[in-house]
């Protein structure tokens, strides 16, 4: 059988006694695009941050790959893991912000081979190498050497695109990756990611571009209020929404 | 460069009547300059027709070797203790923003400590720690306190150990101004915390720390001055000494102005140089020269200060 790579199951987490998350069921098969949909505050972001355990979840299982993030199971018990290998299981997990967070001291190629140097996935000359090759795929070889403050927006996505790929990552996380930019710049990220997408990289994209969900992803669905309301294939969610929440979205973004 | 961008511009549409670009004239600024050059003037007059300072003395004790050595204390003393304190003040600020309980309470503990007690007081306390712990074990052997903490020692551990105290304080204010989102990602890529301080988060902390910490090594110079109570033989009090004997008190503290005037000008100049080797990656520069700013707020042609501010 196969081991879906995100699996969630009754996700819940609170901020301060508020509940952001309330029981969150999803799933992302290899090599699946999922986008992630649903009106501002109703859990997006919260939801990916656990899956990378930047977020500690409060309730229900979370696992990547098979192995819960955060944690080592034992004898029926959950055990924290330790810094290091905490950071090993999230250098397996691309992600890829809002707002870029490009490193402002370091060079496009710099931001590129930290951390698979610190981490010594590969040596500095081949991580250079693999490096340009990233940096060629997404269209900005003539950039390595500049500086994220000497790049527009949509080049700063890009860059921070390369970067968590440079990882090479089994599960890739689009927190809307488009939603920081002006209109004219939006094309050239989703066109890089459309590319990800056809070569078959296991993707969860939250995103707000109806259109581009309606055109890679395998699977969308809807969060509203902590909860995922409904999935389906983009198709279906857009063309003939079942429940209500859905319906009133679907209308709001056409 | 912005005339020329004019000049373009209009050209390209009608090339015929230019404009002429007039800059708006501070007059004010020129005359509060004048009247002030004037003042300064006058007090130079009045200071040098004195008859009670031997001026001729200034000159004569500037390069005296007691003069010079005391020098070489102060900027032992200094590095030492700006060295101790900026490596300390790291440490402490890292722990007090770490996860780690016991880090936390530590270094607020020392900052609270170090920090709200006079400097005066810890050079006393350290030159009389003998007086609390007569005798330290070294492995096989006894020492005695007082053979290892010499007046050099305390007055250098005193210094030090205040410093890292403000350090910490200026350091973590440094961190707090780096944005969330940079560690964030360096978390997501797989980092450990001591990875990202060390690679992300400090190397972009330091374009704020440089400023305040030009300011604390230039209060150490003088500051350091304080260990002459434990019999320290730094500039100030080398030229407190000579006078002591020759009784020419003005003129010596103006030679020892005049040396500490010239260490606070090299290190600011030293401040400047660093501060704009870590403007790499920002867009705008901060850290225009002094010279420049004045050229462009008084509207003089020289400095590149001046057209960029058309
Ligand atoms: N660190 C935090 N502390 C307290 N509350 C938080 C925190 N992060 C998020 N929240 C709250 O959790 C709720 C969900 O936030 P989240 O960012 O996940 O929403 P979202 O669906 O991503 O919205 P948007 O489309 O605006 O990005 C919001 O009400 C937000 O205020
Ligand atoms: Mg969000």
């Amino acid at each position: 059988m196969m081991q879906p790579i995100v699996q969630a199951e009754g996700v819940r987490k609170s901020f301060r006694h508020v509940e952001v998350l309330r029981g969150v069921d999803f799933e992302v098969q290899n090599g699946e695009v999922s986008c992630i949909i649903g009106p501002s505050g109703s859990g997006k972001s919260t939801f990916l941050r656990c899956i990378n355990h930047l977020e500690r979840i409060d309730g229900g299982r979370l696992r990547v790959d098979g192995d819960y993030v955060g944690y080592q199971e034992r004898d029926g018990k959950l055990y924290e893991l330790n810094e290091k290998a905490l950071a090993s299981r999230r250098a397996a997990i691309g992600m890829v912000f809002q707002r870029f967070n490009l490193f402002p001291h370091l060079t496009a190629l710099q931001n590129i081979i930290e951390a698979p140097v610190l981490r010594k996935l590969r040596t500095k000359p081949d991580a250079i190498k693999h490096a340009l090759e990233l940096l060629d795929q997404v269209g900005l070889l003539n950039k390595k050497d500049a500086y994220p403050a000497q790049l527009s927006g949509g080049q700063q996505q890009r860059v921070a695109i390369a970067r968590a790929l440079a990882m090479e990552p089994k599960l890739m996380l689009f927190d809307e990756p488009t939603s920081a930019l002006d209109p004219e710049l939006v094309g050239e990220v989703l066109s890089v990611m459309k590319r990800l997408a056809k070569e078959g990289r296991t993707m969860v994209v939250v995103t707000h571009e109806i259109g581009f969900a309606q055109e890679v992803a395998d699977t969308l669905v809807l969060m509203d209020q902590g909860r995922i309301v409904e999935k389906g294939s983009p198709r279906e969610l857009i063309n003939n929404p079942q429940h209500p929440r859905t319906q009133a979205f679907v209308r709001s973004v056409r | 460069m912005s005339v020329l961008e004019i000049t373009t511009q209009a050209g390209s549409r009608d090339s015929q009547d230019l404009p002429t670009i007039v800059p708006l004239r501070h007059w004010g600024r020129y005359v509060s300059g004048a009247l002030l050059a004037c003042a300064l003037i006058f007090l130079g007059i009045i200071v040098s027709r004195s008859q009670q300072i031997v001026w001729a003395a200034i000159p004569e004790y500037l390069f005296n070797p007691a003069i010079l050595k005391g020098i070489v204390v102060t900027l032992q003393l200094t590095f030492g203790a700006m060295l101790i304190g900026i490596a300390l003040g790291t440490v402490l600020a890292t722990m007090r923003m770490s996860h780690n309980p016991v880090f936390v309470v530590i270094s607020g503990i020392y900052i609270w400590l170090f920090r709200g007690t006079p400097l005066l007081v810890q050079i006393f306390f350290w030159f009389n720690i003998a007086l609390f712990i007569p005798m330290i074990e070294v492995g096989p052997y006894l020492i005695s306190t007082n053979s290892l903490i010499t007046a050099s020692v305390a007055g250098l551990l005193a210094l030090s150990l205040h410093e890292a105290a403000n350090m910490a304080e200026i350091v973590r204010g440094g961190l707090l101004s780096v944005d969330s989102g940079q560690g964030e990602a360096s978390q997501a890529l797989g980092l450990t915390r001591a990875q990202a301080m060390r690679r992300i988060i400090l190397p972009q902390a330091i374009r704020v720390i440089i400023p305040p910490t030009g300011n604390q090594a230039i209060g150490m110079l003088k500051a350091s001055a304080m260990v002459s109570v434990i019999g320290m033989q730094d500039l100030l009090t080398q030229a407190q000494n000579t006078s002591a004997r020759n009784f020419l008190v003005i003129e010596l503290l103006c030679v020892a102005a005049i040396w500490y005037l010239v260490l606070t000008t090299v290190a600011t100049i030293g401040q400047y140089y660093l501060e704009s080797y870590f403007q790499k990656g920002v867009a705008s520069s901060g850290a225009k020269s002094l010279s420049s700013r004045i050229a462009a707020g008084l509207r003089l042609p020289i400095g590149r200060g001046s057209a960029d501010r058309l």
